[in-house]
């Protein structure tokens, strides 16, 4: 890596020459200040929504934000309890107040789309051809209207952070529980606040990146989560709501195979996985089974299936189950403080007639 | 490799940097804003990038779910390499857990198993190392001095993927934070990157990662790994310095842990940024005793720098380990007569054990009908004076009337017991005695309890009446049972009681009638040492379990009430099983008892040993069986018990004596005398 570096680095110097008369160019040609950062964040704000519905008990907000996505007037936003009412009105920057017909939704996303009754009316729209992907490091702006802050004429609120991270939504289990599973924009800002879901994350171009989710708490942290969906992962699905079709996505969405390999499958006995994160302990292993072939043994800790780190009992069976038991799998064991590969073949033809979950099937 | 790698990634963000502007200005269809601004987050980005091979992701096995009121989250955590072969620093935070097994994994994607090296308890750090065959990439350090508060920097860690580390972006926003151990940023911090460093604009490191409670130092629950991790992505957090880490390295590998490091002494009550920092006491044999400091002095300089208030000693002694040296200059005296010592102090770890002072006096018991009739003179008389005690070297004699401790003033034992408390033993007291209507003041240096059982004629018998043998034969068991519990205890009272008796709780067995022979042999015994015997019946057939505490904890405060029992001379016993659990509720339960007897049994192994407490101290008699096997184990429980505070009498036996339920003669008899020591002073 080293290496590669220097050998660009004269290179790099020749363009360091020429970039700082550039920038010296651009410092004298314009302001380097905020100010030059306000047409670009009124221009975003004009595309972001207050929308007001139902809800208003403790800690269910009757409002949130929305994006809108086409010159018919078509909204992006959180598919959530503020829209279970045939009241849901839109009111734009501007204070323009629309009453609006629901589109559809996609179940999987979480995400509705509205369409605001304009008539005659116009409004500016993020082209969802123009959204650009992100990366870990950029600065952001998340605009939303977080804790209903904004009224009437008032433009949605601004946040500036950068995008922390782009990773697979890890949402902890219970109450906050999501359904998609793929990538979201991380962002240092506390954007995922009351009010925020449905809002829009941009960069400093004001080229929309994703839409802000609902607020989360991360499995992986333990902490409220700040993220966005990318409009890679919902523009498709959009398009088709708002053409009139089903929500096509699947994005996120695990497929589980036919025959998923199991504990039984394999012959393998975990220690009983009393706690919410019991280590993956091998207490058992039944003879002539997979699991005995490969050479695992009893209090081998499972760290790793297929390549998948596993730090409970229930982490090793979700990780099995994603596997099609006629695959085999790829273990990674720690055995007496060494890390140990193993690779546990698919089970042999008379098991296969019998893929039921009684390991005790022993026919000679 | 450092020095090369600092350069290349010196190079490497300004062309990053210079690139990003060139391309800003390049683009002209779209509205480009803030480009200086714009620039230095790409620069940090790509700083970023540089010190991500250095940042590694750590994943964690087992271990608790929840520590305090906070529950750990399962996902990966982020540390940071600080030497090549395969030392890695990472926060405390992160393995509060105590996890059975932890994995990292190295810059080129392997996983390896990694050890815990060490803690640094002030930093709160934890040195991991892993085995390794390639050199690990170690980033590039920002001197401490050219840190600057308001710098740009990036918070980072390997949490979210393995493959990539995630970024959050702030500024240095306080210097010295912490009594001057951690550096403050506004960038959000989180279990997200704890353990992971402080980057700068060239990707050098600053500090690592890790929660700290923003309170008073010292204060309760300061010391715990999630302490403070409730200010997460707050705006407020903290990074322990590189510098310090890597000066500090050598020394950490060597020593494991590094401990936080005290002085012994109680400073002067009042604002800690207002007030000076006198000395109000000095813990014995503690640091501060040791370089003879004395109650009074003023600490005025540490290490040549001037100290004027509490919160700048503080400052100057925080970030020192235990078994660091500090130089410190006191003033002692007021006025003209004030002068400047300069002393030599070793930081400790701990603190040892209070250990009560004692004097040597058994006082006389109040006779309980006396309380009542008349007003007995201030003061207590002495009813033995215990051998070779201070007091006994001070010349206290049998009906000496103690009427002063110090300057204390003593009507009553319990006063007198107070008055001791804030002792430590080996301190110079002035006792002031009343012999022959004459007041006399007696020179004493205070002395550790005793551990020895003294004979019955040096316990100082008091006054019997004649009908006690008359009535022994035909007292009554009382029953005490407890509402909600099935199970009861039989008592014995003695047959005559002129002073407050003693209790002996003892944890008797399921069959009553053995229950009762047992009491009955304890009868001359009672009677003579003037205490009360109470055979409790475990619930269930199959013994005594941790289930009974509650009823054993219920019932001792009945039967103290119920026979107006001495609280310095109320215990509890047991045999094997039974004396573990009798050992285990005196010394859990503070207050409610003043010893435990126990026969062959060692301390349950599931016991976490706490100090001796100056309120409530607690004796133990523990008496092991000849050539048994638990003999070791009570030796060293007894070691261990003595080392932290309290008194422990031992002895042996011959053979298991317990037959038909009843107690070897020899046993006996030295419970009951050991008991009957017990009110001390």
């Amino acid at each position: 890596m080293t290496n590669n570096r220097k050998r660009h680095a004269p290179l790099l110097n020749r363009c360091s020459a020429l970039a700082i008369t550039l920038l010296l160019a651009a410092l004298s040609a314009r302001p380097a200040t905020g100010a030059t950062a306000s047409p670009l964040i009124r221009d975003v704000q004009r595309k972001v929504v207050k929308i007001y519905g139902a809800g208003g008990l403790r800690q269910m907000e009757s409002y949130q934000s929305g994006i809108l996505v086409s010159p018919q007037g078509h909204v992006v936003t959180a598919l959530s309890y503020v829209l279970d009412t045939d009241d849901v009105a839109v009111v734009l920057d501007d204070g323009r107040k629309f009453s609006v017909e629901f589109v559809g939704s996609d179940p999987v996303l979480e995400l509705a789309v509205l369409q605001l009754q304009l008539g005659e009316q116009e409004v500016d729209w993020f082209d969802l051809e123009d959204a650009a992907p992100a990366v870990p490091g950029e600065p952001v702006l998340a605009v939303s209207n977080l804790y209903g802050i904004a009224a009437g004429d008032e433009p949605a609120s601004i946040m500036q952070g950068v995008v922390t991270a782009v990773a697979p939504l890890a949402a902890r289990r219970g109450a906050f529980q999501a359904n998609y599973r793929g990538e979201v924009y991380v962002v240092d800002a506390h954007a995922n606040n009351p009010g925020a879901a449905g809002g829009a994350l941009v960069d400093w171009q004001g080229r929309l990146l994703g839409v802000l989710g609902k607020e989360l708490k991360s499995r992986v942290t333990g902490a409220w989560l700040n993220y966005a969906v990318p409009v890679d992962a919902w523009a498709e699905s959009v398009e088709a709501i708002m053409a009139g079709r089903a929500a096509s996505s699947s994005s996120g969405l695990e497929l589980a195979p036919d025959e998923p390999t199991t504990l039984a499958s394999l012959g393998l006995v975990l220690v009983p996985n009393l706690l919410a994160c019991t280590p993956p302990f091998v207490d058992g292993i039944v003879p002539a089974s997979p699991a005995s072939d490969a050479g695992l043994k009893p209090d081998d800790l499972i760290v790793f299936v297929e390549g998948e780190p596993t730090v409970s009992c229930s982490d090793v069976v979700a990780a099995l189950a994603r596997i099609d038991r006629r695959d085999g799998a790829r273990l990674a064991v720690l055995r007496d403080g060494e890390l140990v590969d193993v690779v546990v073949a698919a089970p042999t033809e008379t098991d296969e007639t019998a893929p039921s979950d009684a390991p005790a099937d022993e026919e000679q | 490799m450092s020095a090369g790698f600092r350069r290349a990634a010196r190079l490497a963000v300004l062309c990053w940097a210079i690139a990003s502007l060139a391309s800003a200005v390049a683009r002209d269809s779209a509205p480009v804003v803030d480009d200086v601004a714009l620039a230095e987050q790409r620069a940090l980005a790509a700083a970023v990038d540089h010190v991500a091979e250095a940042v590694v992701q750590i994943r964690t096995i087992g271990g608790l779910e929840q520590v305090d009121d906070t529950v750990l989250a399962q996902g990966p955590t982020t540390g940071v390499v600080v030497r090549s072969d395969g030392y890695i620093v990472s926060s405390s935070f992160n393995f509060a857990q105590r996890p059975s097994s932890i994995l990292v994994r190295l810059p080129d994607g392997s996983q390896a198993p990694a050890e815990i090296v060490g803690r640094d308890e002030n930093l709160m750090l934890v040195l991991l190392k892993v085995e390794t065959d390639d050199p690990l990439p170690v980033p590039s350090s920002r001197p401490l001095e050219e840190i600057r508060v308001g710098q740009r920097v990036a918070a980072v860690g390997r949490t979210f993927v393995a493959e990539r580390v995630n970024t959050s972006v702030g500024v240095v926003s306080a210097l010295g934070r912490m009594h001057g151990r951690v550096l403050q940023t506004d960038a959000k911090v989180s279990a997200a990157n704890y353990g992971g460093p402080l980057v700068d604009l060239s990707g050098r490191v600053l500090g690592v990662l890790t929660p700290m409670a923003p309170g008073m130092t010292g204060a309760a629950g300061e010391s715990s790994e999630v302490a403070g991790a409730e200010y997460y992505d707050s705006g407020i957090a903290f990074a322990a310095p590189w510098e310090h880490v890597l000066a500090v390295l050598p020394r950490w590998i060597e020593a494991g842990d590094l401990q936080r490091g005290v002085l012994g002494v109680g400073l002067k009550d009042g604002p800690a940024h207002a007030t000076p920092p006198e000395v109000t006491s000095i813990w014995p044999r503690s640091p501060a005793a040791e370089a003879g400091w004395k109650q009074g002095d003023v600490i005025i300089a540490v290490d040549d720098q001037p100290v004027v208030s509490q919160t700048q000693l503080r400052t100057a002694v925080v970030p020192k380990y235990a078994g660091d040296r500090l130089r410190v200059t006191l003033r002692r005296g007021a006025g003209d007569q004030a002068k400047e010592l300069n002393t030599e102090i070793t930081l400790a770890a701990e603190l040892p054990p209070f250990q009560q002072a004692f004097l040597g006096v058994l006082p006389e018991r109040p006779a309980v009908a006396d309380a009542e009739t008349e007003d007995p003179p201030a003061g207590v008389v002495v009813r033995a004076v215990w051998p070779e005690s201070p007091a006994a070297a001070a010349g206290v004699k049998v009906g000496d009337r103690v009427t002063a401790v110090g300057e204390t003033e003593i009507s009553t034992t319990a006063s007198a017991v107070t008055a001791l408390t804030s002792q430590y033993a080996g301190v110079d007291i002035e006792l002031t005695v009343v012999r022959d209507d004459e007041p006399l003041t007696l020179q004493l240096t205070t002395e550790d309890l005793p551990t020895e059982v003294l004979a019955s004629d040096q316990l100082g018998r008091q006054p019997q009446g004649d009908e006690a043998d008359a009535n022994a034969a035909n007292r009554e068991f009382a029953e005490v049972k407890l509402p909600q519990f099935s199970q009861a205890a039989r008592v014995l009272a003695p047959a005559k009681t002129t002073t407050k008796p003693g209790l002996l709780l003892w944890l008797g067995t399921t069959d009553v009638d053995a229950n009762r022979e047992f009491a009955e042999s304890w009868q001359t015994l009672m009677d003579r040492d003037q205490f009360v015997l109470a055979v409790a019946e475990p619930r269930d057939e199959s013994g005594w379990t941790g289930d009974d505490l509650e009823f054993l904890s219920r019932m001792l405060p009945v039967l103290a009430s119920q026979y107006g029992v001495d609280p310095r001379r109320a215990v509890i016993g047991g045999e094997g099983k039974a004396g573990q659990l009798a050992a285990a509720l005196a010394l859990q339960s503070r207050g409610q008892l003043a010893g435990a007897a126990t026969l062959a049994a060692p301390l349950p192994r599931t016991l976490t040993l706490r100090d001796n407490a100056p309120g409530a101290p607690l004796a133990l008699l523990m008496i092991a069986t000849q050539n048994s096997p638990f003999s070791m184990l009570i030796d060293r429980d007894a070691q261990r018990l003595q080392q932290a505070g309290y008194p422990v009498s031992q002895a042996s036996r011959r053979g298991s004596a317990a037959r038909d339920g009843r107690l070897d003669n020899t046993v006996q008899e030295l419970i009951a005398r050991w008991l009957d020591g017990l009110d001390r002073i």
